[in-house]
């Protein structure tokens, strides 16, 4: 690369020529002018398509592009220069743009993602429009495609002594590091593609590479990034927040509503795991979800409470660079729990510096939040701690949690790279539960009351430190994960208040003490997963191979005591189980391009699986009880018929496997269109107790398929547009359906899910608008052994989910200081309609909107939050079963009644952040 | 293009339409009208166990009553007291029924449940917490028993309380010592119904004291309505069953058949129907 200017000072080794008696001499520098000394760094965080598509299909969003796609290469490019109206300050800055290089290989739109200031971003603008490409290609063909470009101004140094020479200038040795060679464009982020000593598309010489910091202005060519996953259909969401995380999000679940068909509720309290409603799945807290950050599982396995339990809030929303959904089981990397789908979430932090944001809020809330991301890192290294308080809308809604999480990313070799993580979280919540509607309706209990207030005490924890190598060999890329997670958690809920606790025979007479669940669980994993991935030409055609596996391993224990009521003793033991569990999966999955226009990917994949149970309570009732020893008041027995003796524990094992054939068919692009339709099955694991009362298989099957389109253009220099279509068909052989009266979910029969789902997304240099719908219709089965509920709707699943979110975002008509000033206004609707609810009922509908305004100026940010904007009090969740808190009438009531869980009514936040440093 | 965006539209209209109908299963039912009567015919006299009785006074505390969708014989032997099964209705207030009187008496809450078949139903003798001492006269009989064989008369009063003390069995066995609670002895387990709830019905309970009866009273060997084993009576009548199941000496096991007969009774001293 040239560098122009007399502000360009030839190292000194350059400065020296030598005479025809090998004496060192010096040449003339050249005259002091206004040129910028310009840098271009080409380094890790560069996308191919960055912040700016984020619903194109997931290669072209930051993930690896598909085996057919070559990156935009520079043929020519132009130095920015620095402007007369910067001089004053000295400015030092640096600007990023986002360059849409079209089938031309011209810069077709430039974008500003991060702002030195208006004049500075002007003359990075002026300079970038002059750069050409040769253009991006699939399959053969031209395509646009967009790169991330830095920029990094200095203000000009003081001339060099002038000295004489001997020898004329043009004579002088000239390091090759200095020759104006043309630059390959950055290969993209999260991508395999062009590793450090992969040879360049023909035409194009070698990309130079020079230490950073070099002041010769010689750009550096880093394409380490992250090896990410070939899209697998339409059903496929890849989903970089972008400017979108202006949208008011409370959590890292929040982030899921990017894509259709999300509804989450809470009834257990802010520390509590979301229930996930997708695509007529309840996933409850998560156990028809597979979700994991960056590979690394969330699932509790062996969780009684709910087996696949996932608790997300210990991920900084802040620290979410992308979140990739899959939903249906088509991908042979989809492992366990992965019955609706898998959620897939890379941190991140493209905000460079050291961040301090202090948040204050609504009901006594407040929020600390410091995230540091050095400048000379990629956006894969980082820091984020966070501490956050709050009292709670209503009764038993307060809450705390600390958050740490810390991240390096570093080159090992030539290609390789090494991602360390390091994660603690904790929290402490109390839970108000369920509101009978008859209380309310009577004044006894308040909207936002508790039913039960001692449902406190609830807590959670998590630590967890994961490595992961990737790297690239020949014509395979790699790459190996190891993870250990250390799990904790406690959840005091009252679902039925008293009505469970019957007399038992050998039971002193007591009468209701209470229905109040204790329950704890812990787990210890450590696990492991990698592949190998070949590429190749075949028929002319790029091809592609992966094989790889998955390995978990937990120990778990679970418990569940009943508390009495006032005492807060514990008067039963529900359940005691210890389990270590085991998941080998292995999979193959091929990316095969018959034609340009015709692909298929998938594979299949086999998981087995391995039970080993001991249930430390095993026998809770017994007949004919020993009359010479009786066992009084005592939850595990330690006897069988007529007081024959025996341990109150029993184990149980047993081991099962599955193959899942997995596949999806690609026809396209064609135009801007690409068809997909893809079939696969998956499995769900059950939680220990079942395996305790002799279930011999420990999972459940699940068939899926789907049929969607595509389409994705940009529209002139002004926007891009992207939008997805599915129709999709799941059916569970054992579906989990929530019993309230046990407050878990319970094995019910088979179901299936029929529906439709659909989003878009556009986006404009000052624009970010994205919605999406699901419509759905989720049934039990009508043959087998499907009674009592043949042919019924699935309770609890909405049939409509609408989801919209805007955000405008651009910089005032006025300065401060020099300095501009941003804005951005960000809204979000949702729309939940009516839910089946038990006995033939419906749900009241759901409408949400929340709004954020903020203003940015230096290094300042300030943002108003506010959610449930308009203040509804709604319903979150509805259900309908007995219960009986004592609250209303003498007598108890044993009949199903209306029962729900509020959602907050508004809250407003208010944040102030600075971040120092980021340069 | 046309038509394939019709039928996208089509598709999409008919997925719409499917997704919202079905059901979940039979509907709730948020409430319906209780009333309690008694039979026709319980102020006539009648005779049972060689004695012509006439009522002058019956009156029953009705705690609550609870619909059952599962058979009788469910759940219905251990002392858990609250059957195995799921309910299909409920009314959990009470009802002071004049048994007397065909006139309907409305309780004193409304009745709540699902569109659902109960096939056993259970009258609960309450006045509170089913497990604690309560003191209250759950029923209050007044009225002459004539002895056929000699025309002789005996007037008698007879009310029923329920507690550990005066009704609850004692246990031989030591391994079991819930098998008896006192809940028990407070739930009168009626089966043999089929009783469908539906959506703006109302329920009619009627009780007909006379077939509590069906275990035989020998009224002259009942105590003397002023001695000490019918403290709680009103006064007037000249002899009273006693309000126990456990009492010696003078009429000591006709307050356990009184009870028991109340208990038991079944279809022949409990009906019920809901209509519109």
């Amino acid at each position: 690369m040239s560098c122009m200017g007399s502000q360009f000072e030839y190292p000194s080794h350059l400065q020296q020529s030598y005479d025809d008696d090998g004496d060192v001499k010096k040449r003339p520098a050249k005259p002091l002018s206004h040129h910028a000394l310009v840098v271009l760094r080409v380094s890790l965080g560069v996308a191919l398509t960055s912040l700016v598509c984020p619903v194109c299909p997931a290669w072209a969003q930051g993930a690896a592009p598909p085996a057919d796609v070559t990156p935009p290469v520079v043929i020519d490019h132009v130095d920015p220069v620095y402007p007369a109206s910067a001089l004053p300050e000295q400015k030092h800055a640096d600007v990023v743009l986002a360059l849409t290089v079209d089938v031309d290989g011209h810069v077709s739109k430039t974008d500003v993602l991060q702002s030195g200031g208006a004049d500075l971003d002007e003359a990075a603008i002026i300079a970038a429009r002059e750069w050409t490409f040769t253009p991006a290609m699939r399959g053969g063909k031209p395509v646009a495609s967009r790169i991330k470009v830095p920029f990094h101004f200095a203000p000009p140094a003081q001339p060099p002594e002038v000295v004489e020479t001997k020898r004329p200038a043009d004579e002088l040795p000239v390091h090759p590091s200095v020759q104006p060679a043309p630059i390959s464009a950055p290969a993209p982020s999260n991508t395999s593609a062009l590793p450090e000593g992969v040879p360049p598309p023909p035409g194009a010489p070698a990309p130079a590479e020079s230490p950073p910091g070099d002041a010769t202005g010689v750009s550096e060519v880093n394409v380490r990034g992250r090896l990410a996953a070939r899209s697998h259909g339409t059903s496929d969401y890849e989903m970089t927040l972008g400017e979108l995380k202006a949208i008011p999000r409370t959590n890292a679940s929040d982030a899921l509503k990017l894509a259709p068909g999300f509804l989450l509720t809470n009834e257990g309290g802010s520390g509590h795991a979301e229930q996930v409603f997708l695509r007529g799945f309840d996933a409850h807290e998560g156990q028809d979800l597979e979700f994991t950050v960056d590979g690394v599982p969330l699932n509790d396995a062996g969780n009684y409470h709910g087996n696949g339990y996932a608790d997300t809030h210990f991920i900084i929303p802040e620290l979410i660079h992308s979140v990739r959904v899959l939903e249906g089981p088509y991908a042979p990397q989809q492992g366990n729990f992965a019955v609706a789908g898998s959620a897939d979430y890379q941190l991140g932090l493209d905000r460079r510096g050291l961040t301090t944001e202090y948040s204050v809020g609504s009901y006594g809330t407040q929020r600390l939040l410091l995230l540091w991301g050095p400048n000379d890192a990629p956006s894969g290294t980082f820091a984020g701690a966070e501490y956050y308080t709050t009292a709670g809308f209503g009764t038993n809604r307060q809450a705390k949690r600390g958050t740490a999480i810390g991240q390096y990313e570093l080159p090992v070799g030539q290609k390789g790279t090494l991602r360390l993580n390091a994660t603690a979280y904790t929290t402490e919540y109390d839970n108000a539960g369920v509101v009978r509607e008859d209380d309310y309706a009577a004044g006894k209990v308040g909207f936002y009351g508790t039913e039960d207030p001692a449902q406190t005490g609830n807590d959670s924890s998590r630590v967890s430190l994961s490595a992961t190598y990737e790297s690239r060999f020949n014509d395979i890329d790699v790459s190996q994960q190891v993870f250990v997670i250390d799990r904790t958690m406690r959840l005091r809920e009252n679902w039925t208040g008293f009505l469970l606790d019957v007399q038992e025979p050998t039971q002193e007479p007591h009468d209701q003490r209470g229905d109040l669940i204790d329950f704890h669980f812990d787990e210890l994993t450590a696990g492991a997963r990698g592949f190998a991935r070949w590429h190749g030409n075949v028929l002319g055609l790029r091809q592609e191979y992966e094989g790889g596996y998955f390995a978990r391993f937990d120990q778990t224990h679970s418990t569940q005591d009943r508390v009495a009521a006032g005492s807060n003793a514990p008067y039963q033991v529900d359940a005691d189980l210890a389990s270590t569990l085991g998941d080998i999966g292995l999979y193959v999955d091929g990316n095969v391009h018959v034609l340009p226009w015709l692909g298929l990917r998938g594979g299949v994949r086999a998981d087995m699986f391995l039970f080993d149970v001991l249930n430390n309570c095993d026998v809770q009732s017994v007949d004919n009880p020993s009359k010479a020893s009786p066992e009084i008041d005592v939850s595990c027995l330690s006897e069988l018929e007529h007081g024959v003796y025996r341990e109150p524990f029993q184990r149980s094992t047993t081991g099962s496997g599955a193959v899942m054939p997995r596949g999806t068919l690609v026809v396209g692009p064609t135009e801007h269109f690409e068809f997909t339709a893809s079939v696969g099955n998956g499995i769900r694991s059950v939680d220990p107790s079942y395996v305790s009362q002799g279930l011999a298989t420990p999972f459940v099957s699940v068939q899926s398929r789907d049929v969607g389109v595509s389409y994705e253009r940009e529209i002139g220099t002004y926007a891009s547009i992207a939008a997805k279509s599915v129709f999709f068909q799941t059916h569970v052989d054992e579906d989990l359906i929530f019993d309230p009266t046990q407050g878990r979910n319970t094995l019910a029969g088979g179901s299936s899910r029929t529906g439709w789902s659909g989003s878009t997304r556009v986006l404009g240099s000052f624009f970010d608008v994205a919605a999406n719908a699901t419509l759905v219709r989720a049934v039990f089965d009508e043959t087998g052994a499907c009674a009592p509920s043949c042919g019924l709707l699935v309770p609890y699943i909405p049939d409509l989910v609408l989801r919209g979110d805007a955000v405008l975002f651009h910089e005032l008509p006025w300065r401060f200081d020099h300095k501009p000033i941003r804005a951005t206004l960000g809204y979000g609707v949702s729309y939940v309609g009516r839910r089946p609810l038990p006995y033939g009922d419906v749900s009241d509908v759901i409408f949400l909107s929340d709004a954020s305004l903020g203003v940015g100026w230096s290094v300042w940010n300030v943002r108003l939050v506010a959610q449930n904007l308009l203040d509804s009090r709604y319903r979150l969740g509805e259900y309908n079963y007995a219960s009986d808190f004592h609250k209303l009438l003498p007598e108890p009531t044993l009949a199903p009644e209306r029962s729900f869980t509020a959602g907050a009514p508004r809250t407003i936040m208010l944040s102030l952040s600075a971040t120092l440093g980021g340069a | 293009m046309r038509r394939r965006g019709a039928l996208f539209g089509f598709g999409m209209a008919a997925l719409a339409a499917g997704a919202c109908n079905g059901t979940t299963g039979d509907e709730l039912i948020p409430r319906f009208a209780v009333y309690a009567a008694g039979a026709p015919g319980a102020s006539e006299p009648f005779t049972a166990g060689g004695f012509t009785i006439q009522l002058t006074k019956a009156k029953m505390h009705i705690g609550a009553l609870y619909f059952d969708e599962s058979p009788p014989s469910t759940g219905f032997d251990s002392p858990i007291c609250i059957a195995a099964g799921i309910y299909a209705a409920q009314v959990p207030g009470p009802a002071d029924v004049d048994l007397l009187s065909t006139a309907p008496q409305e309780f004193s809450v409304y009745g709540n449940g699902t569109a659902d078949t109960a096939l056993s139903w259970q009258i609960w003798l309450t006045d509170g917490d089913i497990n604690e001492p309560n003191t209250a006269q759950m029923v209050d009989l007044e009225g002459v028993a004539t002895r056929i064989s000699d025309g002789a008369e005996f007037s008698f009063g007879a009310v029923v309380t329920i507690n550990d003390d005066n009704r609850l069995p004692t246990t031989s066995d030591p391994s079991q010592p819930g098998l008896n609670p006192i809940c028990k002895e407070r739930i009168v387990q009626i089966g043999g119904i089929d009783v469908a709830f539906f959506p703006g019905g109302t329920l009619y309970v009627t009780v007909d004291p006379r077939g509590w009866f069906k275990l035989n009273l020998d009224f002259s060997t009942l105590p003397l309505g002023t001695s000490a084993s019918c403290a709680g009576n009103s006064p007037g009548p000249a002899y009273c069953i006693p309000d126990t199941s456990f009492a010696t000496g003078a009429g000591a096991t006709q307050g356990q058949n009184l009870f028991t007969g109340i208990l038991t009774a079944g279809p022949a001293a409990y009906s019920v129907r809901y209509s519109n």
